[in-house]
């Protein structure tokens, strides 16, 4: 049994070898070419008359973020950062020390107990707009405090 | 990084279907950089590793029309798809395909709320719409009508119904309360479901059933089509709300508390799923482990006891509510108090006292639609955030939760996982949730948690029992459990597979149901 797994596995490993060989990732022309099956007919333009959305950084905050990251004990990230990072680390909204290539880094890429999140929760922009967000935020709060 | 491909399929032929595929959505909404976007699309809380559960691409269509596309250019590469809705189903495998090379077929981005109905209460959704948009749609709108969300609240109506999920209000089974659905057949098919396949439909909200046979549930947990629309029901706002939980000291309880329960579920003195719940569970919400014990394997009795006590929390806390008209409340609570008083040392907690506490807060929550995020405070338990659930139907019988939960804890003990778990009584059984709970930085850790899994699956089908929904790495050995009469159930899955999906593009390998040119090779 695991004889034979291992020589359809070896098989397995060398036609993937084979293909990455032989075609390259960007050549979409010749591959319609060579593959037997047949193209849809009907491909013109996309059909939609979608507009991305464009929701503000406070939006996305309070929808994908807020959950876990607002203050308070209800909130998981914001009692781990705490027990970790210390409280004074604690609040994403409060901290100084964040900024918006980090941010958005961790949101599409998820930390430790948080998890990614897709372009399709929040695109590009409004992670841009989030990132912002949150800077500003935590500016805001410094003012107050220094006040 | 190399590109997964899906089995069988070459990297030309991938490059040329997304090529197609990008004229039909916009090159906007097909994902294809690892770093940037397609990461996104991984399970972080697996037990073995992100390649194993790579996708390819990833591509959000905006309606239906280009579901229908894509599904024609996916068959005539025969290259699979998974689909996926909000893509928060974690613990069970999250966005992730279930094998490496599959382009994600995204719905989030149809995200209509298409119709509420105060009146006779109901709500037809599009697949992306999330447990938060509908709450926050019904707030806004002054909408006296309920949502039942899952805990963590961040996932879907759609999504949550066809993975067969529980709430925790008194509509808190999800597919019960689903009423019609518009799918897609891989041969771009649309099929309407119950009432909304006569002309004129005015009833699609109203009746589950229609004539003839009712195939909505084929439609879930499975790979025969992709749903694109569903209706479900939802529950007034009582004019009446009372949660109560009910703190039990000794381990034996659970016995005791599920027998007294059944009979006030049965009969409806109790609205909703009653929960039992574990101290850690409980605790989960509060502290880390580490604030009461830093050693290796699961928590000494001795420090869970001083946890408990430190907390005001029960080895078993039980949570419930009424609902109505406060006599019929007043009424109910009297008959719930006279039924469980009776437990040593059990002790009631209503808001009075508990106000404040995230455990109780969350669940007060929970069991009147709010949504929240609170219940991912039991990632921060030891920390790292890695997790999956083993999630076998018991009967909602005292003995046979006591055995089920020991089978559990002996093991989870056995492999150094502290056992993490809650019971939910449904209309007849319990779901048993045990929250296996790792760090996900540690490989070994990681392994032995895909271990002492594997091993439970077959110790629970020993002793006759199955699971309600599973993570990705599992769905082949559990569908095996599932094997009466030389797994006739399973044969007639794979023919209907084979009939509505010949070229296997949809989901292949969803709970085990595998197209017939990977069957075998799983």
């Amino acid at each position: 049994m695991n004889k034979y797994f291992l020589i359809f596995a070896s098989l397995l490993f060398l036609t993937a070898c084979e293909q990455q060989a032989t075609e390259p990732a960007t050549s979409t022309e010749s591959a319609v070419e060579k593959s037997t099956t047949v193209a849809p007919e009907v491909l013109a333009e996309p059909t939609s008359s979608y507009v991305p959305s464009n929701r503000s950084g406070k939006v996305i905050f309070d929808l994908h973020c807020a959950g876990c990251h607002d203050a308070g004990n209800a909130h998981a990230a914001t009692k781990q950062l705490a027990l970790v990072r210390g409280k004074d680390l604690a609040v994403i909204r409060e901290r100084k020390d964040l900024v918006p290539a980090y941010i958005k880094y961790i949101v599409r890429d998820g930390l430790l107990e948080m998890p990614p999140f897709r372009p399709t929760d929040i695109n590009n922009n409004e992670l841009d707009n989030l990132a912002t967000y949150i800077v500003d935020s935590a500016k805001a709060h410094t003012n107050k405090e220094t006040k | 990084m190399t590109k997964p491909l899906p089995q069988g399929i070459t990297l030309g032929q991938l490059n040329a279907a997304i090529a197609e595929i990008e004229k039909v959505v916009g090159k906007d909404y097909v994902y294809l950089d690892d770093i940037k976007e397609l990461r996104s699309y991984r399970d972080p809380y697996n037990t073995t590793n992100d390649a194993d559960f790579a996708p390819s691409a990833a591509v959000a269509p905006q309606n239906v029309e280009q579901i229908q596309k894509i599904l024609a250019i996916v068959n005539n590469y025969k290259i699979p798809v998974w689909t996926i809705s909000t893509g928060k189903n974690f613990a069970y495998g999250g966005p992730a395909p279930r094998k490496p090379g599959y382009i994600v077929l995204d719905l989030k981005l149809m995200n209509k709320i298409l119709e509420v109905n105060e009146k006779h209460g109901y709500a037809i959704v599009e697949p992306g719409v999330s447990y938060y948009d509908l709450y926050n749609y019904l707030q806004d709108k002054g909408i006296k009508l309920w949502i039942d969300c899952a805990a963590p609240a961040w996932g879907g109506i759609v999504g949550n119904t066809s993975e067969h999920g529980a709430g925790y209000t008194p509509y808190g089974d999800h597919l019960l309360m689903q009423c019609g659905m518009q799918v897609v057949l891989a041969d771009g098919t649309i099929v309407e479901t119950g009432m909304d396949t006569t002309a004129n439909s005015k009833t699609g909200g109203l009746y589950k059933y229609g004539q003839g046979a009712a195939i909505d549930g084929l439609f879930t947990q499975s790979n025969f089509g992709v749903i694109t629309r569903m209706g479900i029901w939802l529950m007034p706002e009582p004019p009446g709300y009372t949660p109560f939980m009910i703190t039990l000291e000794n381990e034996q309880d659970l016995e005791t508390v599920t027998d007294l329960s059944l009979p006030l579920r049965l009969n409806q003195v109790i609205h909703n799923a009653p929960m039992t719940v574990d101290l850690l569970w409980e605790s989960a919400m509060s502290v880390s482990r580490s604030q009461y014990y830093t050693g290796k394997g699961p928590m000494p009795d001795s420090h869970r006891k001083k946890m408990a006590k430190d907390l005001d929390l029960g080895i078993w806390n039980y949570y419930a509510a009424v609902y109505g008209p406060e006599p019929m409340m007043k009424n109910n609570m009297e008959l719930i108090r006279d039924t469980f008083s009776g437990i040593h040392g059990a002790k009631f907690h209503f808001d009075d006292t508990r106000k404040g506490d995230p455990g109780w807060d969350y669940r007060v929550k929970l069991m009147k639609g709010i949504p929240n995020m609170t219940e991912f405070s039991l990632l921060n338990w030891i920390g790292g955030g890695g997790h999956i659930n083993f999630s076998p139907i018991s009967a909602a019988d005292g003995k046979a939760s006591m055995k089920q939960y020991e089978m559990i804890r002996k093991r989870a003990h056995e492999y150094g996982f502290d056992y993490i778990g809650e019971f939910l009584i449904g209309w007849r059984d319990q779901h048993h949730i045990f929250m296996l709970m790792f760090d996900r930085m540690s490989a070994e850790e990681k392994k032995r948690a895909h271990d002492l899994f594997a091993v439970l699956v077959d110790d629970a089908a020993a002793l006759g029992y199955g699971e309600y929904r599973t993570h990705l790495s599992f769905m082949d050995q559990i569908a095996g459990t599932y094997s009466w009469n030389d797994n006739a159930l399973w044969d007639t899955h794979h023919a209907l597979k084979d009939e509505l999906d010949p070229n296997g593009i949809l989901s292949p390998g969803k709970m085990g149901i595998w197209p017939k040119n990977l069957r075998g090779n799983s």
